[in-house]
């Protein structure tokens, strides 16, 4: 028995033959003649782009424009002229076009292999996998990888159209002994949920390892070669347990949140940009209940335009239909300063010119917000929800400049919902005392945990030396919890709550108990909280132990 | 010749994926576009050379570009800056 120790790229057991992927090794031989090799090389690299295309297309479907555009870099990489020079510089010496691919690939990659970022280091596999894309179309009689049997696939690193080909159903694992985890191949292999493992250190990848039977433990990192069978017996039982565990959890996929009494709950996603989409969906959130549009504001140099934010509104948008998705508008200030915004120094960021505060001094941009946000609610269901609310006044300029919006969108004959539904979000004690004449005026609430605890308490959540009194659960927030809700219901909107506090374990029943309606979450503990749920009977839950 | 200069504001710098998006939009102009970081220039059509750069988050770049039809070229190119990076 051998062990070694990797670095987690996906979670899971693996237990069952290896098999041993090498990527094809090309031999030093004199070629057919520079010219020769030459338009050997140009053919295979059309070739090779092409492929690609086809591999970007496919990308596209399966995982999205993120993933995929990394197959237009390859194609970039492949027709990059430095790439060529050092082909060319390489046939001189009258070898053949596969090795003066693989050397001039080598070269390259060598060059992103000796830097000190991680990232760039990681890089090196992208030059080497379009430099074994080309090769393998100059050698078509060497067949490649298949897998006969569901096996543990090993090797050093492992292409991503390589992986695209694999049939899932036969992949139990995948070891790259050489590979990071913010590869390419490491991304994908997340999105298919394979359990691997990468950079095992000591590991050798040879023929030799083809067929050993192996213990692939991505939870703790483990790989396990020819284990003893007190082992097997062992690892086999952890990978029952762990798989009857999630599949308990997909039992709740396509369910509505119910406790066991039949109080009615939906668990929502919180994301911090249009890519995430995909998790909520797949992670079948009912909802998104927090959209931080921050990102669009954070990641430009300049305010973006209205064409731009109603772009990533609409994607979110269109992927949930006919799911709401709930947007906060801009929400800066405080920890979170950009630069173009041009904002004061403040003695006292989390009591300063912050969110609704600094878009009624500039209304031009909460405007084109809100126009963007308009626009977007033509294709789904979309909800815009406006955080740090503490006065009745703050809402009637909310629905002044929406009404301007909506005039202005109207005079250019462009489609929106005239009947956006606008929410507020409660996390200052202002709003939550306040809550009963805020219910007569907004269509929902959103309880915003961390802002209203620090507000109550008084205490600073992100000073270090107040981290022991920072308590959410502390009676004075759960009582304003309480009241916010009961005035959201007598005025008959809904009320969720869209801070991490939503998933927590000991106020769950009390959160369910008071009809919060929605509870948004980090999309990958949505079936977790679905079946917590199901486990809570209200008429257990005495109110007296959290007011 | 028109140019630009640019500060990275991607958390990863000029990674993969942004890299080639300015590489495929350079192309598209027929006229030379060269990339300048820490002292350092690479040709924009180049990708293998731009990533080789490894301009970091935070980091200026200068973008110059030269020949007919430079200034929708330069104005083309800076937006994908702006979007991507």
């Amino acid at each position: 028995m051998k062990a070694y120790k990797g670095n987690r790229v996906f979670e899971g057991y693996a237990l069952g033959r290896l098999a041993v992927y090498s990527a094809i090794k090309v031999e030093k031989a004199v070629g057919l003649g520079k010219e020769k090799e030459f338009e050997r090389f140009c053919h295979a690299r059309e070739e090779t782009v092409q492929a690609l295309d086809v591999s970007y297309a496919e990308a596209l479907e399966k995982l999205g424009e993120k993933e995929a555009a990394l197959f237009e870099t390859h194609k970039l990489m492949a027709e990059d002229l430095d790439f060529e020079d050092a082909v060319n510089a390489e046939l001189d010496g009258d070898v053949t076009a596969e090795f003066a691919v693989q050397s001039a690939g080598e070269q390259l990659a060598e060059i992103f292999a000796s830097m000190d970022d991680a990232y760039m280091k990681e890089r090196a596999n992208d030059v080497r996998e379009v430099a074994s894309r080309i090769i393998s179309f100059l050698k078509k009689d060497v067949k490649g990888f298949v897998l006969e049997e569901p096996s543990i696939i090993v090797c050093d690193d492992l292409p991503s159209n390589e992986l695209m080909k694999i049939d899932r159903d036969l992949i139990l694992g995948i070891v790259f002994v050489k590979g990071g985890t913010n590869s390419h191949v490491s991304i994908l292999t997340r999105m298919l949920e394979i359990p691997s493992l990468c950079g095992v250190d000591g590991m050798v990848v040879d023929e030799s390892l083809d067929g050993v039977y192996a213990i692939l433990d991505a939870n703790k990192g483990d790989m396990i070669f020819e284990p003893e069978s007190q082992v097997v017996a062992d690892y086999t039982a952890r990978k029952r347990s762990y798989e009857e565990e999630k599949e308990k959890l997909q039992a709740f996929k396509g369910k509505p949140t119910l406790s066991r009494d039949g109080k009615k709950t939906e668990i929502y996603s919180n994301i911090a940009s249009s890519f995430e989409v995909e998790n909520a969906l797949k992670n079948d959130s009912e909802g998104i209940g927090l959209f931080r549009s921050e990102f669009l504001y954070l990641e430009s140099s300049d305010y973006p335009t209205e064409d731009e934010q109603f772009e990533h509104y609409k994607r979110v948008v269109e992927a949930m239909n006919p799911r709401q998705v709930i947007i906060r508008t801009l929400d800066i200030g405080a920890d979170k300063k950009i630069d173009y915004f041009d904002l004061p120094d403040e003695e006292n960021p989390a009591l300063g010119f912050r969110s609704i505060r600094i878009c009624q001094a500039r209304p031009h941009i909460f405007l084109t917000q809100l126009k963007a946000l308009y626009r977007a609610s033509h294709y789904g269901n979309l909800a815009i929800m406006v955080p740090m609310i503490i006065s009745l006044s703050e809402v009637d300029f909310i629905k002044r400049t929406a009404a301007q919006a909506r005039d202005e969108l109207r005079a250019s004959g462009i489609p929106f919902k005239e009947d956006v539904k606008i929410g507020i979000m409660i996390e200052t004690p202002s709003a939550a005392v306040l809550s009963d004449l805020f219910a007569e005026q907004v269509d929902f609430f959103s309880i915003g945990t961390n802002d209203l605890t620090q507000y109550t308490l008084a205490l600073d959540r992100v000073n270090p030396n107040l981290k022991e009194q920072f308590d959410p659960r502390h009676r004075s927030v759960t009582r304003l919890i309480k009241t916010v809700a009961d005035n959201a219901h007598k005025a008959g909107i809904p009320v969720g709550i869209c801070g991490e506090l939503a998933r927590d374990e000991i106020l769950l029943p009390f959160f369910v108990k008071i009809g919060i309606d929605e509870l948004s979450v980090s999309p990958a503990y949505t079936l977790q909280l679905r079946k917590r749920i199901s486990e809570i009977d209200t008429k257990d839950v005495d109110l007296k132990d959290f007011i | 010749m028109q140019q630009f200069s640019y500060v990275i504001k991607d958390k990863e710098g000029i990674h993969a994926r942004p890299a080639g998006l300015v590489v495929a939009q350079a192309k598209q102009f027929a006229g030379s576009v060269t990339i300048e970081n820490k002292g350092k220039t690479a040709d924009l059509k180049r990708i293998i050379a731009v990533m080789a750069l490894c301009v970091k988050s935070g980091e200026e770049v200068i973008v110059r570009v030269d020949g007919a039809g430079e200034e929708a070229a330069a104005a083309a190119i800076e937006k994908v800056f702006r979007e991507n990076l």
